[in-house]
């Protein structure tokens, strides 16, 4: 009993500092990281926003969706979306149009397979989809994109992924929109 | 001096002792991946043998794994959060593979083989021998897969590209890919085999 005493502790001591130096470290790059977050998400709402500029966030506006932004002087909506890739959850932003349709997606965080699902943070991956969404639907399968198809290839559980996401959005986008 | 460059023929990380094979696969598409994945995993080798190596009569032998994974996960949680925070772009690109050098056979080969029966200065230089080996070995991958795969050799990926004329608009793309991987470990495995029995001669 002793013995095993003695070891619990041990393992205990190290376990403890390693949590202690991480918590310091942690300390100093929190901070950096949730900055150059946030700033990569003002690019990217710059970008979306096409002709307009972003409004005021709302948290949660429904489910799968974490925030949402009028587009001001243009039309439409922008939102930041949850999906699930090969690696778990990603982050997806999306700008779409008052009839659900696509204007602009980007791939934020994510954990996906590096030369597979990450190709899909390449700004002509999310090409594929611009424009479905209102009289086009959003492709559900491969055999959707049609010549695009080999684009995605090799990274289906991300395509599934992003895919799902950009549906839900363009449904919600519509439902809002009273479409 | 003679064991600081046993890891570039003699043991060798990836082609002699074929060890932390996953990631030479994996990351060894572009040359600044390689770079980077071997900078991560040189910092936690060094990190880790020179833990383990001080704290080896503390630690006994029923509990060394789970202690010896605690040390290491710790070290590549902090190199983890260090280039998220300061190598955005590096940290983006290698992805979920940095967290996974907590699983690479050579961290753990080391501490195992190496740090837990030698002292702290000879537990330094190994992690630094074997740390240049991987380099070396990731390295020679990556730009193989690279200039026949994409015809480009990236050094840094904003403005660091370096384009070959006739491959870059013609590349071979099952370099790119897995299968492309296999291969040129295959030809460089036998390469600096043949390299070290010249060189032992």
């Amino acid at each position: 009993m002793k013995e095993m005493t003695d070891k619990a502790l041990r393992l205990g001591i190290i376990g403890a500092f390693a949590a202690l130096l991480l918590a310091m470290v942690n300390n100093i790059t929190e901070p950096l990281i949730a900055e150059r977050r946030a700033l990569e998400l003002t690019e990217a709402l710059t970008v979306l926003a096409v002709n307009g500029t972003p409004g005021a966030a709302e948290i949660e506006p429904a489910p799968g969706v974490t925030q949402r932004w009028p587009i001001k002087g243009g039309k439409g909506w922008i939102l930041e979306l949850r999906g699930t890739g090969y690696g778990g959850p990603m982050t997806i932003v999306a700008s779409y149009d008052i009839d659900g349709s696509v204007m602009v997606a980007r791939l934020m965080n994510n954990n996906e397979t590096v030369g597979f699902g990450k190709k899909a943070e390449d700004p002509g991956y999310m090409k594929i989809f611009v424009g479905t969404g209102g009289e086009r639907t959003v492709p559900r399968t491969k055999a959707d994109l049609g010549s695009n198809a080999d684009t995605v290839s090799g990274a289906t559980v991300t395509f599934a992924g992003i895919t799902d996401a950009l549906r839900t959005g363009s449904d919600l986008v519509k439902e809002w929109e009273g479409r | 001096m003679k064991n600081l460059f046993k890891g570039l023929l003699r043991e060798n990380p990836i082609f002699v002792l074929a060890l932390g094979l996953c990631p030479a696969l994996a990351v060894s598409t572009t040359v600044n991946n390689a770079l980077g994945m071997s900078a991560a995993t040189i910092v936690v080798l060094i990190g880790s043998n020179l833990v383990i190596s001080l704290l080896r009569k503390q630690i006994p032998d029923d509990i060394h794994i789970p202690a010896y994974i605690v040390i290491i996960a710790a070290f590549v949680t902090l190199v983890d959060m260090a280039m998220q925070a300061y190598f955005p772009a590096l940290s983006k690109s290698l992805g979920i593979f940095i967290p996974l050098i907590v699983v690479n056979c050579i961290i753990l080969g080391r501490a195992e083989a190496f740090a837990r029966k030698n002292t702290v200065g000879a537990s330094v230089i190994d992690a630094i021998a074997m740390g240049v080996g991987f380099t070396v070995g990731l390295t020679a991958i990556a730009l193989v897969r690279e200039v026949f795969g994409a015809g480009t050799i990236t050094i840094f990926p904003d403005g660091g590209v370096i384009r070959i004329p006739g491959l870059v608009d013609k590349p071979a793309l099952v370099f790119a890919f897995p299968a492309g991987a296999l291969i040129v470990m295959g030809f460089l495995q036998a390469f600096f085999r043949w390299l070290g029995e010249v060189t032992n001669k």
